[in-house]
């Protein structure tokens, strides 16, 4: 079981690391809703990779994920591709990337935020967790990784638990803050939600970089096995 | 790559490496704390795997 929960803790890191999330719980933990929405967010992301993360296991135990111990040929296929789209998915964001004293640009949905209801907020909190590309990307490879450690169900489900823990830390530490902290969160929450909103694409372009290089690292050492 | 770009594209090179520092220099912090955090978490998981197994 250990050395599934060392397998996922990188990509676990690489799912809190979401600058877009952070900004839209620091967003809502701003507004007069934010007692509710920032925990329904919080929550509704760890269900998403929860639900994401059950059914790949579930998936790749029945697939034949691994043909005489080593990973199948589609296993690599799939991550070969999966590691091409996301370097296309770099550079395309270096393109559009923002130059100069331009402010960062955020999604439309952003803006309207601070009005949105509990149900909306939780099935954006579960779209960003679970479904959005990176995310599932890594949420993939999270339960290919566990599946092929071999160990019992319980221990699958425990791995997945740390997985699911550790991938919701990046929203559940402003919530944290948020209610720990009080008035003089405030200001902490501010700068985060700045930082994040202005350094998203580097960021999104450096975790890119990272995850497309394992994928195609994996993909090549399953070719040649 | 940047030393590819300059003998390979000339002068159009000379503009995708002069908007490549100049992003570089920017974003030099932001680059590196998301690769310590993820080497960190690499290193980390390896750990806890070579302890358990």
């Amino acid at each position: 079981m250990g050395a599934a929960i060392g397998q996922v803790l990188p990509l676990a890191v690489a799912v809190a690391v979401s600058p877009l999330a952070i900004v839209a719980v620091t967003l809502m933990l701003s507004t007069p809703r934010g007692r509710v929405n920032g925990p329904v967010f919080t929550l509704a992301w760890a269900v998403g990779l929860t639900v994401v993360g059950t059914i790949a296991l579930l998936l790749s135990s029945g697939a034949s994920a691994s043909e005489s111990g080593k990973p199948a040929t589609w296993v690599s296929v799939v991550k070969l591709l999966f590691g091409l789209l996301l370097l296309g998915a770099a550079y395309r964001r270096f393109r559009e990337r923002p130059r100069g004293d331009a402010p960062a640009k955020l999604p439309g949905w952003m803006k309207s935020i601070d009005r949105f209801k509990p149900r909306r907020v939780a099935a954006l909190g579960f779209g960003l967790g679970g479904i959005n590309p990176k995310n599932f990307i890594l949420t993939l490879s999270a339960a290919g990784a566990i599946a092929q450690t071999g160990i019992s169900a319980g221990d699958q489900a425990v791995a997945l638990a740390v997985y699911v823990i550790v991938g919701t830390l990046g929203t559940a530490v402003p919530v944290g803050i948020y209610f720990a902290l009080g008035e003089r969160g405030v200001h902490m929450l501010d700068a985060l939600r700045r930082w994040n909103a202005r350094e998203n694409t580097a960021i999104m372009i450096v975790l890119f970089l990272l995850i497309a290089a394992k994928l195609i690292g994996d993909a090549i050492a399953g070719f040649t096995s | 790559m940047p030393t590819g770009i300059y003998f390979a594209l000339g002068l159009r090179g000379a503009h995708m490496l002069d908007a490549l520092r100049t992003w570089m220099a920017r974003e030099h912090t932001t680059i590196m704390i998301v690769l310590y955090l993820l080497i960190a978490a690499k290193l980390i998981g390896d750990a806890i795997t070579g302890f358990t197994s």
